[in-house]
């Protein structure tokens, strides 16, 4: 209990976390301290990523056991192969849903860095292609670690391409009203939380069930993603970090799982009585109201009452071209992208809010994304009122979205830096590899599992300086002086 | 005096203890992450030995007639009269490596590269040994020699719940088989 502060910054959450104790709830906190020391063989890429069923097979970082692999794999190959696996799985997460043999498309403006990009890999085009071919690299090591290396940042390339194919960058002029904080838990008597990121088929239908059925009475929130449909983006309690507490707080009615969502939260709705579905069943719609409703009068949690004013507003960038005129028009000099998940291994909300200031006081101007971004909105870095208020994109592309814009813009010279707070899934490495690729300066706060190979990090850092690009990753969780000093100097 | 313990049952082999002995205790930047990176390279002072079936993570058993000490030459090996706990003086250490072969459980270490001998101290100055901290199964344990008598006692009442369980008469020899 004494280390509260030290696991969120916001005093809301930490009252939630001292109750969540209280009831004896075990949440994500207790979960990764429980987990440490994760395992070290991975963390500096020495757990060999190849699927053969001979192994596992594990290099001794400290030169005392086995050097290699059972095929004779060394620790070059095995840190750049699980690089490789990492981002294969990356790219696969970026295939267009519709079109899942679609070729990459690219801006025209990125027509310096691309070419430049494309002749130090090798190639003459990056094609869908290229996702066999890494998985052929990944059938049996037969490939050099420069060359694992190689095809790792050429599918990081191509996560690029497909992500720009996104809605959001076909040039729609969309801002989107956003509205984030605990104060939305006491605006209406029912409140519907949802995970993970749903259909919009689903949401369409949920939202008009509830419009019927709950008028003014309920809610539909988010816990933790950004959810647009139609216009408007779903208000959001919190950030994905602290959904376990929102859930705790006993201002739930009922959660919706969508595609995305931890175990952890399902299992926290059953100990809690909270009655959760999956939006995978569209049949459950009208089940879940009805619960809601049913639900209106369990107190889970008495003594929880935030108040209705604790909510921000922000307006949302779902579309390249707003902010291609906002980079247009705007008159700072320096940019900076700021954005990720939450990360266990610092305090929640804990960088974004840090940093961002800071960035902001040094005449920077900070665009964010993901749950880096909620916090930007949660404390009120992103409202108009400001007189420079932080840009924050939509979900899903994130930085992607900034870079066609930047580049449309001409201003992909000023950007000083884009740097992720965490990483949660495969894709947002290999987007950060791919920007990186493309000549840009990337940086992130958790480490990544290279430090096993000195050689293959000083390849892969090697053939992104021939790209201008660079990846920067600490030993170590990055502080947030260091974060600025990176920004900085 | 207290001990490191083993749960045989529970030990996967997965040498989470040595990585971790190895970057706390033999390198300076204490971290798993920046051991790695260092030179000359960390050594464990705890090694996982056995086979994937039989696993086991072997340290100093700081014996009470411990051989090293009375074969080291110069007096670097010695027992700490507070702890009971047999440790180098790695400034009186000749790296003669006399004592990695008299030790019967072959767990004192030759380190050439900082021309010392290297072996567990049970990390003396800290709460817990790393190793005992780290293990993700909790096979390691630190117990009281004191308490032995209590923690094997299931042993012993086993042992005799079979022996009474044959319903034999006369005299019995304690065969275990």
């Amino acid at each position: 209990m004494e280390s509260i502060q030290v696991k969120t910054v916001d005093p809301i959450s930490q009252e939630l976390l001292r109750s969540a104790y209280q009831r004896g709830l075990k949440l994500s906190w207790d979960r990764f301290e429980k987990l440490q020391p994760q395992d070290g063989f991975l963390r500096i890429g020495l757990s060999c990523p190849y699927g053969c069923l001979q192994g596992p097979c594990r290099i001794d970082p400290f030169g005392r056991g086995p050097d290699r692999g059972l095929c004779g794999l060394d620790r070059e190959g095995m840190t750049a192969a699980l690089l490789l696996r990492l981002t294969l799985s990356g790219a696969l997460e970026a295939i267009p849903e519709d079109k899942p043999t679609s070729e990459p498309s690219w801006a025209p403006s990125l027509k310096e860095a691309l070419p430049r990009a494309l002749k130090n890999l090798g190639e003459d085009r990056i094609s869908s292609a290229e996702v066999p071919k890494a998985a052929a690299l990944l059938n049996r090591p037969m490939e050099s670690a420069e060359g694992m290396i190689a095809q790792a940042l050429r599918l990081a390339l191509l996560t690029i391409g497909w992500l720009s194919k996104g809605p959001a960058s076909q040039g729609r002029k969309k801002q989107l009203p956003l509205r984030v904080g605990y104060g939305l838990l006491a605006q209406k008597e029912i409140n519907i939380g949802i995970c993970g990121r749903p259909s919009p088929e689903f949401l369409k239908a949920l939202l008009a069930e509830v419009d019927k059925n709950l008028s003014a009475m309920g809610q539909v929130l988010s816990l933790g993603e950004f959810i647009s449909l139609e216009g408007i983006c779903l208000p959001s309690v919190c950030t994905s970090g602290e959904a376990e507490l929102v859930l705790n707080s006993g201002r739930i009615n009922c959660l919706i799982a969508g595609p995305g969502t931890d175990p952890s939260i399902t299992e926290l709705c059953r100990t809690l009585n909270i009655f959760s579905a999956s939006s995978l069943d569209p049949k459950s719609i009208r089940d879940l109201v009805k619960k809601a409703k049913e639900a209106q009068n369990i107190s889970i949690q008495a003594g929880f009452n935030p108040q209705p004013s604790l909510v921000e507003e922000a307006e949302v960038i779902a579309a390249s071209s707003i902010l291609e005129e906002s980079f247009k028009k705007g008159p700072a000099k320096k940019l900076a992208l700021l954005g990720g998940a939450d990360h266990p291994c610092h305090p929640l909300g804990w960088i974004p809010t840090e940093v961002t200031p800071a960035l902001l006081g040094k005449g920077f101007s900070v665009t964010g994304w993901g749950d880096c971004g909620l916090w930007m909105v949660k404390k009120g870095l992103a409202s108009a009122k400001n007189k420079r208020p932080v840009q924050i994109l939509a979900g899903g592309q994130g930085p992607v979205l900034a870079l066609k814009a930047l580049a449309d813009s001409g201003r992909l010279k000023d950007v000083k830096g884009i740097f992720y707070t965490g990483i949660k899934s495969c894709q947002d490495l290999a987007v950060a590899l791919g920007l990186a690729v493309l000549g840009l300066r990337v940086g992130m706060a958790v480490p990544l599992p290279l430090w096993g190979s000195e050689k293959a990090r000083n390849l892969l850092q090697e053939k992104l300086a021939a790209m201008a690009g660079s990846l920067t990753h600490f030993d170590h969780p990055a502080q947030a002086e260091e974060i600025l000093d990176w920004f900085i100097k | 005096m207290k001990v490191i313990g083993v749960h045989l049952d529970r030990c996967t082999g997965c040498k989470t203890c040595e990585l971790y002995c190895a970057a706390e205790r033999g390198s300076d930047g204490k971290t798993l992450l920046k051991a790695v990176q260092e030179s000359p390279t960390p050594k464990p002072r705890v090694r996982v030995e056995g086979n994937n079936q039989l696993p086991i993570a072997m340290h100093c058993r700081h014996c009470l007639n411990a051989p090293c000490i009375d074969a080291c030459l110069t007096g670097a090996l010695t027992r700490e009269p507070k702890s009971n706990l047999v440790v180098v003086q790695e400034d009186r250490c000749i790296a003669c490596w006399t004592c990695t072969m008299f030790c019967p459980y072959g767990v004192i270490y030759p380190w050439p590269d900082r021309k010392i001998a290297l072996k567990c101290d049970r990390c003396a100055f800290m709460d817990n040994p790393v190793c005992v901290e780290v293990c993700p199964c909790k096979a390691l344990e630190l117990v009281d020699v004191e308490e032995f008598d209590k923690i094997f006692e299931h042993r012993r009442q086993e042992v005799s719940k079979r022996i009474v369980g044959k319903k034999a008469g006369g005299l019995l020899l304690l065969d275990l088989k």
